[in-house]
């Protein structure tokens, strides 16, 4: 029959290990958002309306002049059957018509014409303007829905109102700045009303309608006009109408449902983040003990959700239920605990482990004061919790170090703390020590996340399952190796983190309260800085183990001890020494390279470790002939062009171009024995709650 | 005894004894079939296969390339037939077969009948040996739809019948890949494979092959190793005949190997055809298995979708845990059956396949499909363990929080406190899926592919159906409208009974515009129409309170009503102007479908794959990028450009590299390898803040004309309220 076999090239045909999470979008929130502003809208537009009146009434194109008001003229009387023709004939009916007619033959003949009546001069609506005087001096101002009341300065005559008429309502005729125009001698320069009132009745003649005159004017016309003039001349005009107006009370509305728009869309991101943030200390610290899933395979419904996960490929479902199969791999991040929908799968806690850092819950050494271990060193692994202890670590040393305790001038050989490592969780260290404004200097052996680059190309950096809370800006969702890479060195670039590469650290000692970090670089230049604290970002990866077998001078080129990209193979005769993850991956992606010969050496009898996924395509390719996997051999010479390899049969000579050894490699656990850190079960409870910034302003 | 002796005599039956049949009997059925009625259909599960006891029965099936049903097999008395399946357990019928003459039908359940078979008679040989005759038949069946049965006699198949072995995949695996050796032929008897090449680690599609094609014959005469990779876009079940023993067959039958692969020639050269030469990405070629196995699939036409959300909104709003199962984020297609050149968006959204892949994840059953082909998830059946979700390659399926009396519930055993979500075609809604009903320019539809998409069904060989619906042409109402508003504005209030009488036909025609608002939420009719009735209200509106108010705004809650209103008109003016114009613009810059939240997102994730595309290339790449590339990309007036000049992305594309290729002149042309993929990132850049631009013009009027109306509205009951104190 066919071998068969997962085909990983499609992105489409790859299962997902994350379920997509129902999220709401915009399209969802808008309307219910749109709504709600609509509302609030449409309510301060009435409470602009109910609090601010304006002082029009609603039948009308402006407020009613003042007399009118006064005596209650109806609507009707002026806008009743009668008028069809308009408002205009009216006003005989009160006022009076011949007397009323203009002494100016101009206006005179345009008032024949019908081209001029009683509203051109003295609207009932809108810009109507007068003075009213009461007894005693008293006055009232008046002007288009606005008054002003005042007393005269000399004697008034009671009762008598005097219409004034806007110059602005002259000039729709008559030019007020031009000196021939006769207006001009009407008006003072810049007067806003005339001061003529001559127009229907010589003042020194006598009233020929008698008392209705008298009723409505006063009897001392003269005087009044005086008055008026002196009044009109002196006092500002009445502020017109106050009130929202009809701009107002629109901007009014629109202007709070902006604001409800924007208050709506504020609410639900601070929601989302408080949601999405993360729970304090809960992973920062490593389990003190094994663990490993207990699986009750009575209730255990096989629904892989365990399965998918496990970062490490712990568990797997045979016959229908979930196994653990390889307990050594498991990292005691309880993430298959949490996603068990009916609780089958159960962390408990076994030995406790003996090879891991003494730390506190606050990652700090409980044997070594001031000196703080973060990363894979720890014990806890996976990129994201070594981002995130980064982060918390510094914290912890912030808040361990209060503000006189601090160096004073930092400089080049001293600093309140050296960081060794430039991994994730170094690079988030240096970071957060940037952000708090603690002065450091990062060390770091080869260059920045040397272990993340030699992962093979385009590999998916850890698609987290579940939702492990991320601080710092470090984190990309689902992504690639280049692109972790890519955004990991703009951020030390943009930032300018104090990141010295090509620096090994090989000696520590303590000075008193102060600890001495040694660091050499590849020219074996020593340099030395004092430090207050001491943060051990070094991960597990250490230095890469090599072969305990004599090298040719002329092959050391072609020893390499880790793969960035296998197409540089391309065409080429290859042994991988090793079966662990990395060498498996590295042989896969190198059999997919046309032309290219892959042998695999491995000293132990059969597939003891690694992931699923890689072990089947290794087999896969092994039964193919793809690669050549040369099971209990180790390399016991390597040649210019050629590597003898022993095995119980006999030893056999390889011809190769290149030889890859990916067999791990060995943690400094010196530099962390001179740190004073010792190895062991924690000792201390861990603390969770969150650090408090040692010195306001931080 | 009841059976006659006819179905115990039967080959299947023979060695079967007395308690063996008394139980099958008990289980199974003797029916009766007048001539021409079916005795199953395809798509029938196939759990039972049947002995004719008297008359003659005839199994059908459409052959690949052929339109009508064709008779495989006469039965008569004594023979079985539907033994379906023997071959694959919980499969369903491919085949149909109907009664000849009037006929007795007895229908054994396979499952009894193995049970009987293996504790009955004994010898575990006999029940190997009955259990093969059942499949070789049932094989012999399939064989004879094959496409290339049509140039070879019946009869001769019946000697492939040995050699032939059964190959099932799932999604994604691998029949053969590229550079292997070349064993075997294959043949599809259900599901899809796709052909496929590698270049530089991106998969190229060539062809498809369903049921009844041939695949993997052409280096089987040369012995060549295979130039193209072969992997199940589905779940798919191949016949797989080992080369010798199909080149023994075709020595014998000369021009055999020629017909097979003319049949495959002809159906590639359909695909292409159909594909417009498979140049472009988004064609429907792209994921043609997709397409395939999608019953009801949801597509939205991006020439007529305004973006407005609706669809979104009233999924959430007609679900009771107010989680929208619709989200407008998705790949596009390329198809002719859209009006003009734009494609459609295939939002995700459950499209009910016909295999779903979500429904044989569940551990406790929860998915289900009903007769008429719908998929479904029982609620209280899940257990929230979120592996349909993994399962389903299209993310069709959300997990969302767990509801139980409105409330998110406890975690209580056997529950997570998510449940998974997805569309159920709202169920029990009257007049279908709240989206296609709410799209105010039905812009979207459910669809069946095959038959709505002319390309699919030429690249499946099936016939097209019916075409995608059209949507009503809002012009008449439009047109229509216009002259009723101009009479209104004719008759210019003087008078106060005139005043009242155009008051109140305004204040009428605001309410029902606002009313449109109310009706959109509480009814959620068919929208389209509504939409409609409102242009054409809204243009008579505008007559109205011309005629009631005229052109000055006085100092009042009159004026300020005014405002509001002519606010609302022309926000609404701008809308309508929009909504025509601009879906078309944005619809050929975007690449795929885009929420306006994602659009942040995704220029971080263009510079991130522009540095990751440039690290490790040529210096000369790197200075295009410099000097060229992203300039361009970063220009202030780019978008501008983009949209002056109405060049779709992939036009764009074409005009940049061949402005690069002025510049260059022929120089470094060895060094550009990854040229295209970084023209294609700088267009998509530069086109990002036209997208900005263009969606926030559909989108930000609205919030402007709903708060406008509602204002107005306010403000039209205090104006009536005031106009009637004044007389």
């Amino acid at each position: 029959m066919k071998p068969k076999g997962l085909v990983e090239l499609e992105p489409a045909a790859r299962r997902a290990r994350t379920a997509p999470r129902a999220a709401t979008t915009s399209d969802v929130t808008r309307v219910r958002d749109m709504g709600i502003a609509a509302g609030v809208g449409a309510l301060a537009a009435l409470a602009a309306v109910a609090f601010v009146p304006s002082r029009a009434s609603e039948a009308a194109p402006g407020p009613l002049a003042r007399p009118h008001v006064q005596a209650k003229i109806p609507c009707s009387a002026c806008h009743g059957e009668k008028q069809a023709k308009g408002p205009e004939g009216a006003c005989a009916g009160c006022h009076g018509g011949p007397a009323h007619a203009s002494l100016r033959p101009g206006h005179r003949a345009l008032a024949a014409r019908g081209e001029l009546g009683c509203t051109t001069c003295h609207p009932a609506h809108g810009d109507a303007r007068g003075v009213t005087f009461a007894a005693d001096g008293a006055y009232v101002l008046w002007a288009s829905g606005a008054e002003v009341r005042a007393t005269a300065s000399h004697a008034t005559p009671a009762g008598a109102t005097v219409p004034l008429v806007p110059t602005a309502i002259c000039a729709k005729c008559h030019d007020p700045a031009d000196p021939r125009d006769p207006l001009a001698a009407c008006t003072a320069p810049g007067a806003v009303v005339s001061t003529c009132f001559d127009e229907h009745q010589r003042a020194d003649e006598a009233t020929p309608a008698g008392n209705r005159c008298a009723g409505q004017h006063g009897p001392a016309r003269f005087v009044a006009w005086e008055a008026a003039r002196e009044i009109a001349e002196a006092a500002p005009t009445p502020a017109r109408a106050t009130g929202a107006g009809p701009w107002g009370i629109v901007g009014a509305g629109l202007g709070a449902s902006g604001l409800a728009l924007g208050g709506a869309s504020l609410v639900r991101r601070r929601k989302r983040r408080r949601t999405g943030a993360p729970d304090a200390d809960a992973k920062a610290v490593a389990a003190t003990r094994v663990r490993l899933p207990q699986i009750d395979e009575s209730t255990c419904i096989g629904c892989y959700a365990c399965v998918d996960a496990c970062p490490f490929d712990v568990i797997e479902i045979e016959r229908f239920v979930a196994k653990v199969v390889r307990p050594a791999d498991c990292c005691g991040v309880v993430l298959c605990e949490q996603v068990c929908p009916n609780g089958s799968l159960r962390i408990t806690e076994g030995a406790p482990i003996e090879t891991r850092p003494r730390l506190d819950g606050r990652l700090e050494s409980t044997d070594s004061p001031g000196v703080f271990v973060a990363g894979d060193l720890s014990g806890l692994p996976l990129i994201k919790n070594a981002i995130h202890q980064g982060r918390r670590v510094i914290d912890h040393v912030a808040a361990s170090l209060p503000n006189k305790e601090r160096v004073k001038a930092p400089s080049a050989t001293e600093v309140d703390v050296v960081i060794v490592g430039a991994g994730p969780a170094g690079i988030s260290a240096s970071l957060r020590a940037r952000e708090l404004g603690l002065s450091y200097v990062t060390l770091e052996q080869g260059t920045v996340a040397s272990s993340v680059k030699s992962f093979p190309r385009s590999k998916l950096v850890f698609d987290q399952p579940l939702e492990l809370p991320v601080e710092g800006e470090l984190w990309l969702k689902e992504s690639t190796k280049e692109e972790l890479l890519a955004q990991w060195t703009r951020i030390v670039r943009a930032r300018k983190l104090a990141i010295r590469e090509g620096r090994r650290v090989d000696e520590i000692t303590r000075d008193g309260g102060a600890l001495v970090v040694s660091s050499v670089d590849a020219a074996g230049g020593r340099e030395t800085v004092r430090a207050r604290r001491l943060v051990l970002a070094i991960g597990k990866r250490g230095t890469p183990k090599t072969l305990g077998c004599p090298i040719a001078p002329a092959a050391e080129g072609k020893v390499a001890y880790s793969l960035a990209d296998a197409r540089s193979f391309a065409g080429q005769r290859v042994l991988v020494v090793g079966l662990g993850d990395t060498a498996m991956e590295a042989a896969i992606a190198l059999a997919r390279q046309p032309g290219t010969r892959v042998t695999v050496s491995y000293r132990g009898a059969s597939f003891q470790r690694g992931k699923a996924r890689n072990v089947a395509e290794m087999k896969r390719l092994v039964q193919r002939g793809a690669i050549r996997l040369v099971l209990e051999s180790c390399a016991g010479r390597i040649g210019a062009d050629s590597v003898t390899l022993e095995t119980p049969r006999g030893a056999e000579e390889l011809r190769v171009d290149a030889v890859l050894v990916l067999i791990g490699g060995t943690p400094s656990w010196d530099l962390v024995r001179q740190a004073g850190v010792r190895m062991g079960a924690q000792v201390a409870e861990l603390s969770t709650e969150s650090p408090e910034p040692a010195a306001p302003g931080i | 005894m009841t059976w006659p002796e006819s179905v115990w005599s039967a080959a299947p039956l023979r060695p079967l004894d007395a308690r063996a049949r008394a139980e099958i009997e008990a289980a199974g059925a003797l029916r009766s079939f007048a001539r021409g009625e079916r005795v199953f259909r395809a798509g029938q599960p196939a759990d039972a296969f049947f002995i004719v006891a008297e008359g003659r029965v005839g199994v059908r099936a459409v052959r690949r390339g052929e339109v009508e049903t064709t008779v495989l097999r006469e039965i008569a008395e004594g023979e079985s037939f539907g033994e379906e399946g023997s071959l694959r357990p919980g499969g369903t019928r491919h085949l149909e077969a109907s009664a000849l003459t009037e006929s007795r039908v007895a229908e054994i359940p396979l499952t009894v009948f193995r049970r009987a078979l293996a504790r009955g008679a004994g010898s575990a040989e006999l029940v190997l040996r009955q259990e093969r005759a059942l499949r070789r038949t049932a094989t012999r069946d399939v064989l004879r739809t094959l496409a290339f049965a049509r140039h070879v006699d019946a009869r001769e198949l019946d000697t492939l019948l040995d050699a032939i072995e059964h190959v099932d995949l799932a999604r994604g695996e691998l029949l053969f890949r590229e550079g292997e050796a070349a064993t075997h032929v294959y043949f599809v008897a259900d599901g899809m494979l796709q052909i496929q090449t590698e270049d530089d680690g991106k998969i190229r599609v060539r062809a498809y092959v369903v049921r009844g094609d041939a695949l993997g014959d052409e280096e089987l005469a040369t012995g060549a190793p295979r130039t193209v990779s072969a992997v199940a876009s589905g779940a798919a079940w191949v016949l797989a005949i080992p080369r010798a023993a199909f080149l023994a067959f075709a020595r014998s039958r000369p021009g055999l190997l020629d017909a097979v692969r003319r049949v495959a020639e002809e159906r590639e050269d359909a695909q292409h055809a159909a594909a417009g030469g498979m140049l472009t990405t988004r064609h429907v070629f792209k994921d043609l298995y997709r397409l395939q196995v999608a019953r009801s699939l949801l597509v939205i036409d991006e020439g007529s979708c305004v973006r407005c959300g609706h669809c979104a909104w009233s999924c959430a709003a007609s679900h009771d845990d107010g989680v929208s199962r619709l989200v407008r984020r998705g790949d596009k297609i390329l198809t002719r059956a859209t009006t003009g050149d734009d494609p459609l968006l295939v939002p995700s959204s459950c499209q009910h396949c016909d295999n779903p892949a979500c429904m044989p994840d569940c551990p406790t059953g929860a998915v289900g499909r009903d007769p008429r082909g719908e998929v479904f998830i029982r609620e209280d059946l899940c257990t929230g363990c979120g592996n349909c979700a993994k399962g389903c390659p299209w993310d069709n399926i959300q997990m969302a929080p767990r509801r139980a009396g409105g409330d998110v519930a406890e975690r209580a055993p056997g529950r997570t406190k998510d449940v998974a979500v997805k569309c159920d075609l709202c169920k029990g809604r009257s007049g279908g899926p709240a989206c296609v009903a709410s799209c105010p320019t039905g812009a979207i539809a459910r669809v069946n592919p095959a038959e709505a998409l002319p390309e699919v069904g030429a690249a499946l060989g099936v016939r097209p159906g019916s075409l995608l619906p059209r949507a009503s042409a809002a012009w008449p109402a439009v047109v229509g409208a216009v002259p009723v508003a101009i009479a209104l504005t004719l008759h210019r209030a003087t008078t106060r009974a005139s005043y009242v009488w155009s008051g109140g036909v305004a204040a009428a025609l605001l309410v029902a515009l606002a009313g449109y608002a109310v009706v959109k939420r509480a009814i959620r009719p068919r929208l389209r129409g509504w939409l409609i009735a409102h242009y054409a209200l809204g243009i008579a509106a505008v007559g109205a309170v011309i005629a009631h108010a005229g052109a000055h705004v006085p100092p009042n809650v009159a004026g300020a009503l005014q405002l509001a209103f002519w606010g609302a008109a022309a926000s609404g003016v701008f809308g309508a102007v929009v909504y025509r114009v601009l879906p078309t613009r944005l619809s050929r810059v975007e690449r795929k479908g885009a929420l306006p939240e994602d659009l942040p997102e995704r220029q971080r994730e263009l510079d991130e794959r522009t540095f990751v595309e440039l690290t490790g290339k040529s210096e000369v790449l790197k200075t295009v990028w410099a000097r060229i590339l992203r300039p361009y990309a970063h220009s202030p007036l780019g978008p501008a450009a983009l949209l002056a000049s109405g060049r779709s992305l992939g036009d764009e594309q074409r005009h940049l590299r061949a402005r690069i290729e002025r510049v260059l002149g022929g120089r470094g042309e060895s060094k550009l390898h990854g040229l295209d993929g970084l023209v294609r990132l700088a267009v998509e850049r530069r086109s990002l803040p036209l997208q900005r631009a263009l969606q926030a013009a559909l989108r930000a009027w609205t919030p402007l004309h709903i708060a406008l109306t509602a204002i107005a509205l306010v403000l039209l009951v205090v104006h009536a309220w005031l106009a009637t104190r004044y007389r």
